[in-house]
C-alpha cells in the first residue's frame, strides 16, 4: 500500500522532525522489547540444552554405575562407549553459548547416546522428545 | 561395434524394484522391491528363475541388499528403519538377527570386504557402524556418525581397507575411519551440485566414481601425502576429482557400479536408459578420459534405479526399474 514515504516532498520541515523523533523513539521502545523478547528466547533455548545434556549426563552415570557393580567381562565395550560419553558431557561446552563448536559437540554427544542405547539394548529417546 | 544383449527379463516382484546384487561366486543375484520382498535368483539349465522369496520380515519398501563376502548372509535394509541378516547356513534363507537404531528408513547397507563389519545408512542423516560376530550371530554397534546435514543415501565400503564412504541429500560424500579411540569422518569430498545417489571404488580402491541428482558422474583420485602431483593432503590421504562426465543423461543418474573385472562402469537414470563407459586407451591417471561405449536408451519402461556388474562373468550386468522388473544384459568384444 502505498501512503507517503518518508522523503515524499509533501512533508514540512516540522513533519519531518516529528518523524525523526517519533522514529527515535519507536527505535528505544522496539529495541527493549526485542531484548526482553531475546531474554524470554534464550532462557527456553538455554533451559532445552540445558535439560538435554542433564539427561545423558544421568542417563550415562546411572548406568555406569550399574554395570560396574558387575565384575564381568561382558560389559567392558558398554563401560568404554559410557565413559567416552561422560566425557563428551564434561567438554560439553554449557557456560559458553556462542561457542562456534557447541552444535557439532552437541550432535556428537547425540549420536554418542544412540550407540549406547542400542548396546544397552535400550530404546532410546528421540532428541526432538527431550524437551522437558 | 555391437550392442549389448538382452539375456533375459526377470519379471516377478509386483511393485518397484530398487537394488540388484551378485553374490560373491556370481552365480545368485538378490533383488528388493517397494512389494516387502528379496527374491533370489539363479540360473537353471539354460534359463534364469526365481530360487527363493524371502518375506515376512519388513513393513515397508526393502531399498537395498547386500551380500556378505562368504556368501553365507544378505542384509536387508529397509524404510521400517530395521535392517535384517538373512542366513542360508542350512539351505534355506532364514532371517536371524534384525539391526535396530535408526530413527527411520535405512537407505543402505554394505559389508566390509572383511566379513566383520557392516555400515547403514538412514533419512535420520546417520552412518552406523556394526561389529559382525559371525559365531554368535551378533551385531554391536561399534558407532554412530552424525556428520552428514542430510539423509545418508548410500554406503561403500573400500575394497581392502576399513574404510567407508557414504553419499548425502547434502551433496557431499564422505569418508570414515578408524581412529584411536572412535570412528571419525577423514575425508569430505565436495564437487557435485545436487544429491549424490551412489557411489562406487573400482577394483584397487585408489578411485571412487559417483552419480548424482546433478545428471553428471564423477571420478575422484586418492592422493598420498607427498605426491609428485602436488596435490595437497591434510590427513593420511585426500580425493581429489579428475574427471566429469555430463551431458550423457537427461535425468538424475542413480546408480553407479564400478566392474572389477573389465574396468567398465555402468550407471542407472531415471531417463530409463544404461549407460556404459569404459576409460580411453592412454588415459591420464591424473586426468582421465572416459568414453560412452553404449548406451541403452528405454532398457526398461521407466525410472532404473539399480545396476551391478557379475563379480566374475565378464560384461554380465543386472539392472533394476520402477516398472517392477529386472534386466540382464551381456556385454559383447571386451
Amino acid at each position: 500500500m502505498a501512503i507517503h514515504g518518508s522523503n515524499s516532498y509533501e512533508f514540512s520541515f516540522e513533519q519531518g522532525s516529528h518523524q525523526d523523533a517519533g522514529f527515535a523513539e519507536g527505535l528505544q521502545i522496539g529495541g527493549k522489547a526485542g531484548e526482553d523478547e531475546g531474554h524470554r528466547l534464550g532462557q527456553v533455548q538455554g533451559s532445552k540444552v540445558g535439560s538435554e545434556v542433564g539427561f545423558y549426563k544421568g542417563f550415562a552415570s546411572a548406568w555406569h554405575n550399574i554395570l560396574l557393580k558387575d565384575s564381568s567381562e561382558k560389559h567392558r565395550k558398554k563401560l568404554k562407549v559410557l565413559s567416552q560419553l561422560l566425557g563428551l558431557i564434561d567438554g560439553f561446552p554449557l557456560q559458553e553459548p556462542q561457542d562456534p563448536s557447541l552444535q557439532e559437540k552437541m550432535e556428537a554427544m547425540r549420536a554418542k547416546y544412540k550407540q549406547v542405547s542400542s548396546l544397552l539394548g535400550v530404546v532410546p529417546e528421540k532428541s526432538q522428545e527431550l524437551c522437558f | 561395434m555391437q550392442q549389448p544383449s538382452k539375456v533375459t527379463f526377470l519379471d516377478g516382484h509386483v511393485e518397484t524394484v530398487w537394488c540388484v546384487a551378485w553374490n560373491p561366486t556370481g552365480n545368485l543375484l538378490a533383488s528388493c522391491s517397494s512389494d516387502k520382498t528379496v527374491r533370489i535368483w539363479g540360473k537353471e539349465g539354460d534359463g534364469w528363475v526365481c530360487k527363493s522369496v524371502l518375506e515376512g520380515a519388513h513393513k515397508r519398501t526393502i531399498r537395498c541388499v547386500s551380500w556378505s563376502p562368504c556368501g553365507r548372509f544378505l542384509a536387508s535394509a529397509s524404510f521400517d528403519g530395521t535392517v535384517t541378516i538373512w542366513d542360508k547356513e542350512k539351505g534355506e534363507f532364514e532371517a536371524t538377527a534384525t539391526l535396530e537404531g535408526h530413527e527411520n528408513e535405512v537407505k543402505s547397507v554394505a559389508w566390509a570386504s572383511s566379513g566383520s563389519l557392516l555400515a547403514t545408512c538412514s533419512r535420520d542423516k546417520s552412518v552406523w557402524i556394526w561389529e559382525v560376530d559371525e559365531d554368535k550371530e551378533d551385531y554391536e554397534c561399534a558407532s554412530v556418525l552424525s556428520t552428514h546435514t542430510q539423509d545418508v543415501k548410500c554406503v561403500v565400503w573400500h575394497p581392502n581397507r576399513e574404510e567407508v564412504a557414504s553419499a548425502s541429500y547434502d551433496n557431499t560424500i564422505r569418508m570414515f575411519c578408524e581412529e584411536t579411540d572412535d570412528w571419525t569422518c577423514c575425508n569430505t569430498l565436495e564437487s557435485h551440485d545436487s544429491t549424490v545417489w551412489s557411489i562406487a571404488f573400482d577394483k584397487t580402491g585408489s578411485r571412487l566414481a559417483s552419480c548424482s541428482d546433478d545428471k553428471t558422474v564423477k571420478i575422484w583420485q586418492e592422493y598420498l601425502p607427498g605426491n609428485q602431483q602436488g596435490v595437497a593432503v591434510s590427513g593420511k590421504r585426500e580425493w581429489k576429482c579428475v574427471c566429469n562426465l555430463t551431458g550423457f543423461h537427461k535425468r538424475p543418474i542413480y546408480n553407479i557400479s564400478w566392474c572389477a573385472v573389465t574396468g567398465l562402469i555402468a550407471t542407472a537414470c531415471g531417463d530409463d536408459t544404461i549407460c556404459i563407459f569404459k576409460e580411453s586407451l592412454g588415459s591420464d591417471v591424473h586426468q582421465p578420459s572416459f568414453e560412452l561405449l553404449h548406451s541403452l536408451p528405454s532398457a526398461h519402461l521407466q525410472d532404473i534405479n539399480g545396476v551391478n556388474w557379475n563379480p566374475k562373468i565378464p560384461g554380465l550386468l543386472a539392472s533394476c526399474s520402477d516398472d517392477g522388473s529386472i534386466g540382464l544384459w551381456q556385454v559383447h568384444n571386451l
